[in-house]
């Protein structure tokens, strides 16, 4: 579960900073650029779209046998149960900020890599979708539920890999996570103000 | 009286405890001097194991703000039995936060109101006069309903047999100083080895986890030199007997540290997870360790 998840970690710091060349400013030039450079290297992209690929479908396999085995471990509940510790909206709700972003993930893939390019440019494609409310606010939307995800799968990965549970490693969770998906949706909340 | 078996469980006292049980505290109130006050009880009720049980209100009163919690129950089942009805079954024994009998859920916090207390510890001053109080049993698959309140945790005692022990020689006793431990090491294993085995990290984890529990028996004897021989069968095999138990997997969200009794910390189980990732990389990790006597 931790592992497969980091995996995707890694893959979400390049992503950021692959797309923030987006937002700046030479109607897309820089952003062309770099998905061409992207497209011009297969024998790399293909190999770590494999592994993601597949760490992802042990994640959401390992996901969804935790839930199940989690309900089987207590089939009858309490009429009243109350958090008095670190229970958070984040750790509640993991499998279904997950199963959004596995949803998303389907979305996004179609309409951005397969998706019809506009006179040729991947920004002009980006940059009109983004224009549409409904899309700009989709992607806001999954990005708090992203942002939810990892900040308590990262503080929980540092436990489960025997690492401390700390305040320090429970800080540079919140901060790290912030800087993600904020970034993220900064994106579509740019691109759909500025037009 | 509970019929548990005390495994290592930390509790000092033998087999026998005598005038403890349900009724053993009763407190005679004279309503003319003492702050008097009353409260609703929900409580579960269920027959035995197979019954379907549900909630039944109480009118609790002759209640002092003094009285323990339990004691406040033993006042109502002297009133039930009064009348002919059946008392409501619930674990005590000790009934000073040392044994882990005790075990109930007020108002959806295992061992209630109050910070590293044990139920028997919560008082009636914790509640306001005349307040509504839910009473729930544990609930975990691993911890059946036996009667009312009372859950079998005697799968706490199956993952105690599956490795918490440790080899000794027989013969005479070893020099006391033999095995030097540093005053740290000491107190980190204390602080361990002082879960009393009650179930509330199981009772409120939304997992039904038992990693707490587990995290503190692992340690206690993992980390001194007497429990170095089988440090890594005891590892795998404990965690093997959670599972085994059908208690759910640790998502690391810190309920338990919250209400447990001894305060024992969710440090311990990060520990657990390494010293697991330890006995999987050293691969005599499943192989169990016989020592020659
Ligand atoms: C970019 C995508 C994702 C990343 C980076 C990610 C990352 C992580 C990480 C690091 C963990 C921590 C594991 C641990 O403590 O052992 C985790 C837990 C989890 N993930 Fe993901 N994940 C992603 C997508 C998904 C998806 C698509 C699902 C859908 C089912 C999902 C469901 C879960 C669940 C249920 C848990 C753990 C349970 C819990 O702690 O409550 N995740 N994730
Ligand atoms: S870890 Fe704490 S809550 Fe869990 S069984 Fe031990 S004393 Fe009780
Ligand atoms: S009755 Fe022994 S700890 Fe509460």
């Amino acid at each position: 579960m931790a592992l497969t998840g980091l995996m995707w970690y890694g893959f979400l710091v390049g992503h950021l900073a692959g797309n923030l060349t987006l937002l700046s400013g030479d109607s897309g030039a820089a952003f062309d650029e770099y998905a061409g450079f992207l497209e011009s290297i297969p024998q790399f992209i293909i190999p770590t779209e494999l592994i993601l690929l597949l760490a992802l479908a042990l994640h959401v396999y390992c996901a969804v046998s935790l839930s199940r085995e989690a309900a089987a471990a207590r089939p009858i509940g309490y009429r009243q149960l109350r958090s008095v510790g670190g229970r958070s909206v984040a750790s509640r709700s993991m499998i279904w900020s997950g199963l959004l972003i596995l949803v998303f993930l389907g979305v996004h893939i179609f309409t951005f890599k397969y998706g019809d390019r506009i006179d040729g440019s991947l920004f002009r494609l980006v940059q009109e979708t983004f224009g549409h409310a409904i899309w700009a606010g989709f992607y806001l939307i999954v990005m708090v539920a992203l942002g939810l995800h990892l900040w308590h799968a990262l503080r929980s990965a540092f436990q489960t890999l025997g690492l401390s549970a700390r305040p320090t490693l429970r800080r540079l969770s919140i901060a790290f996570c912030t800087i993600i998906a904020g970034g993220f949706a900064l994106i579509p909340a740019t691109m759909f103000l500025g037009g | 009286m509970s019929d548990r078996t005390h495994v290592g469980c930390g509790c000092q006292r033998g087999a026998s405890h005598e005038g403890a049980g349900h009724g053993g505290a009763a407190v005679h109130v004279d309503e003319r001097r003492v702050n008097v006050m009353s409260v609703r009880l929900r409580v579960w009720r269920q027959k035995h194991a197979g019954d379907k049980g549900g909630f039944v209100e109480y009118d609790a009163g002759r209640l002092t703000p003094d009285m323990s919690f339990l004691e406040m129950l033993d006042v109502v089942n002297e009133d039930l039995q009064r009348d002919g009805d059946e008392p409501i079954a619930f674990d005590s024994d000790c009934r000073e936060g040392i044994c882990g009998a005790c075990s109930l859920v007020i108002d959806g916090v295992p061992h209630g109101p109050g910070q590293g207390v044990t139920t028997c510890q919560v008082y009636m001053r914790n509640f306001s006069d005349g307040a509504t109080i839910t009473i729930e049993p544990w609930r975990a698959q691993a911890f059946p309903v036996v009667r009312d309140l009372i859950v079998d945790r005697s799968a706490f005692d199956r993952i105690i047999g599956a490795g918490g022990y440790n080899s000794t020689n027989t013969g005479s006793a070893t020099d006391a100083n033999s095995a030097l431990i540093s005053q740290a090491q000491a107190e980190e294993a204390f602080d361990a080895a002082a879960c009393i085995g009650c179930g509330a990290c199981v009772a409120t984890c939304k997992n039904a986890s038992a990693m707490l529990f587990v995290a503190a028996k692992v340690k206690h004897l993992n980390i001194l030199p007497q429990g170095q021989p089988e440090r890594r069968q005891r590892t795998v095999a404990m965690l093997k007997a959670m599972d085994d138990e059908g208690f759910g997997h640790c998502t690391n969200e810190y309920e338990c540290e919250a209400v447990c009794p001894k305060e024992i910390s969710v440090e311990h189980i990060a520990f657990l997870n390494r010293e697991y990732l330890r006995a999987q990389v050293l691969s005599s990790g499943m192989r169990p360790v016989i020592t020659e006597a």
